[in-house]
């Protein structure tokens, strides 16, 4: 059996042996669904734990030697993808604070009723669903995590090293990767190479403590994978310090000695501007024009085979074309212009409401919507799709593909 | 009593218009929405043949060239290089400015965009520094524009605007073009003391 079909496990940890017994003898009905094992106090469950795998935990909290909220706190740190069924005898305000503060538990109240432990158990086994992902890379998965607002644990595993990312309702809520936790972490994690997969849906975690966007952070990723590519890097290391405070490339652009309006004696106030640009121009300057137009083409490509696409269209910001593909009949030169106000107009309402940055226009039409995503700074890509065209993978793809169109664009 | 004066509201409209294009999707947007314009302008002439370099200057003199029917007479300094001596948007600032004094916020946004890199001022040899104020981004690419409309004994021509000076004297050199067009900036710096706009026209070969 491999890790996916194998009989699941199930550990009873509590110190009343007697009491523990019976527990194993009733779940003994149910030794066709899942494997009762049995600790008698964390310590033993610890090691239980590092031997076996084990699916669901079921523990009383007062123990000898090590007792449920030391085995609770240590689960969390090593195993979060495991969910825990706790038994308690003193459902105390007290307990149930310290619990929420090591994370988010199934409580049962002891005595218990032997019917609702096993419909606990079945119901945590039915939830795990753990699974593991190959075949897709971690950036994209993780968008279609958030995409279908999953509660999950992902366990991501790559040349050793071992991180969790913790998601609920789509949204990351933390990561771990051994040494950091939250947004350093998380950056450090969805750069890792050949990641395997394990997804578990029990999200322990109830408190958001990674405000970026999941989308920024995979565009550092992005951004920090290929600087890693250049500068010769294993892929194993530690995700850079500087790269957290430096989170866009940034060109000095040379300011422009203009300063009137020609034949009047008035002068224009022209002053030097920066433009910020979300792509490392480094990146640029070992890339042709042809090149980086040719992995557009095969870009726009991937969005036309897209259910319900009939357009797509990488446009500067001034409305000219810089490519597109589409079906006969469509003039994308004035899709372009046209769409060059649309899309400025959205960001002038962006910015005068103190929206923030835009991602993403939408515009319903009766036969389908018209889509705007900026690329970088100096374009953005329109994609005109049918009414039955699959929003969300469309959505997906231009999360995925943002930064290399930047990139193109920019050159 | 003091004596008003009649502006044109075409000027004042024009202006203002641009401001509300800024405002409203941006500098890049109304960047592009003149450009285009500018072009679409440039569709709208019947092209023209001159058997000789010498009747395309004829023409300009005469004030038939469709280059100078826009811009006004140009002088050619030699060497197929030219210098503008009054910027044709002059007037409409000048209006503009005995009313409001100043001209409207997010002009230099505007010109500096017209500056940036891109495929249309590339197509069209403009900007690339040698823009000044807003107006030049209809300016220059209607010029190169309509030079499409142009050829010299069958054969096309091509615009590389060079430079470009505000009314407050200070010059912006287009490096790329000068580079391109093989002209010194130092030559053009010296056109640029008594005109506001140089460029060079190449005959293709």
């Amino acid at each position: 059996m491999d890790k996916n079909s194998r009989m699941k496990n199930v550990l009873i940890v509590d110190d009343e042996r007697y009491f523990l017994m019976s527990l194993v003898e009733g779940l003994g009905t149910y030794a066709a669904d899942f494997n009762t094992l049995t600790a008698e106090n964390g310590k033993k469950a610890v090691d239980v734990l590092n031997r076996t795998g084990i699916d669901l935990v079921v523990t009383d909290l007062k123990m000898p030697e090590m007792d449920g909220f030391e085995l609770l706190a240590f689960m969390t740190k090593n195993y979060p993808a495991i969910p825990v069924i706790v038994m308690t005898a003193y459902c105390t305000p007290e307990i149930k604070t310290r619990l929420e503060l090591i994370g988010s538990f199934k409580v049962l109240e002891k005595p218990l009723d032997f019917k609702d432990l096993v419909d606990c158990i079945f119901a945590e086994l039915a939830n795990i669903s753990k699974g593991y992902i190959r075949g897709i890379t971690l950036p994209a998965f993780l968008q279609l995590v958030e995409m279908e607002r999953k509660t999950c644990t992902l366990t991501i595993r790559s040349r050793g090293r071992k991180g969790f990312l913790y998601f609920s309702d789509g949204e990351l809520m933390d990561a771990d990767n051994g040494r950091e936790q939250q947004e350093k972490a998380a950056l450090d994690i969805v750069c890792w190479d050949e990641a395997e997969i394990e997804i578990s849906s029990v999200c322990r975690e109830k408190n958001r403590n990674i405000p970026t966007s999941l989308s920024h952070l995979l565009m550092e990723g992005f951004r920090l994978k290929d600087e890693e590519k250049r500068s010769g890097g294993n892929g194993g290391s530690q995700y850079p310090e500087a790269a957290l405070t430096a989170t866009t490339g940034a060109e000095d652009f040379s300011s422009i000695l203009a300063e009137s309006g020609p034949d009047t004696g008035a002068d224009t106030d022209i002053k030097s501007k920066q433009n910020q640009l979300p792509v490392d121009l480094s990146i640029i300057e070992g890339m042709t024009k042809e090149e980086a137009m040719a992995s557009a083409k095969e870009i726009l490509n991937e969005f036309s085979k897209l259910q319900g696409v009939d357009a797509v269209c990488l446009v500067g910001r001034d409305g000219f074309l810089l490519d597109s593909i589409s079906r006969t009949g469509i003039d994308t030169e004035m899709i372009g212009a046209i769409a060059s106000s649309g899309f400025g107009a959205s960001e002038s309402m962006g910015r005068q409401l103190g929206k923030g940055v835009m991602s993403i226009s939408m515009i319903e039409f009766d036969k389908g919507p018209v889509m705007f995503s900026p690329v970088g700074d100096d374009a953005f890509l329109v994609i005109v799709a049918e009414k039955d065209s699959n929003l969300g993978m469309i959505r997906l793809k231009l999360k995925k593909h943002s930064a290399e169109l930047a990139t193109a664009a920019a050159i | 009593m003091s004596e008003g004066k009649i502006l044109d509201i075409a000027h004042i409209s024009f202006l203002d218009m641009i401001k509300v294009m800024i405002t409203l999707s941006g500098a890049a947007s109304a960047k592009g929405t003149l450009i285009r314009n500018a072009i679409k302008t440039a569709e709208r002439i019947s092209e023209i043949d001159y058997p000789t370099f010498d009747d395309y200057l004829a023409a300009v003199e005469n004030a038939t060239n469709p280059i100078t029917m826009i811009e006004g007479k140009v002088t050619h300094i030699g060497q197929f290089v030219f210098g503008l001596q009054n910027c044709p948007f002059g007037p409409s600032i000048k209006d503009y400015n005995q009313v409001f004094e100043k001209l409207p916020d997010g002009y230099a946004d505007f010109t500096a965009e017209f500056n940036k890199t891109s495929n249309v001022t590339d197509q069209f040899r403009v900007g690339e520094g040698a823009g000044v104020s807003p107006f030049c981004s209809v300016h220059q690419p209607m010029r190169s524009a309509f030079a499409e409309k142009i050829r010299i004994g069958g054969k096309k021509i091509q615009i590389f605007q060079l430079g470009c000076k505000s009314g407050g004297g200070k010059k912006g050199f287009a490096d790329k073009w000068l580079q391109a067009a093989g002209v010194p900036k130092e030559v053009v710096d010296k056109i640029l003391d008594n005109h506001m706009c140089c460029y060079s026209l190449k005959i293709e070969e």
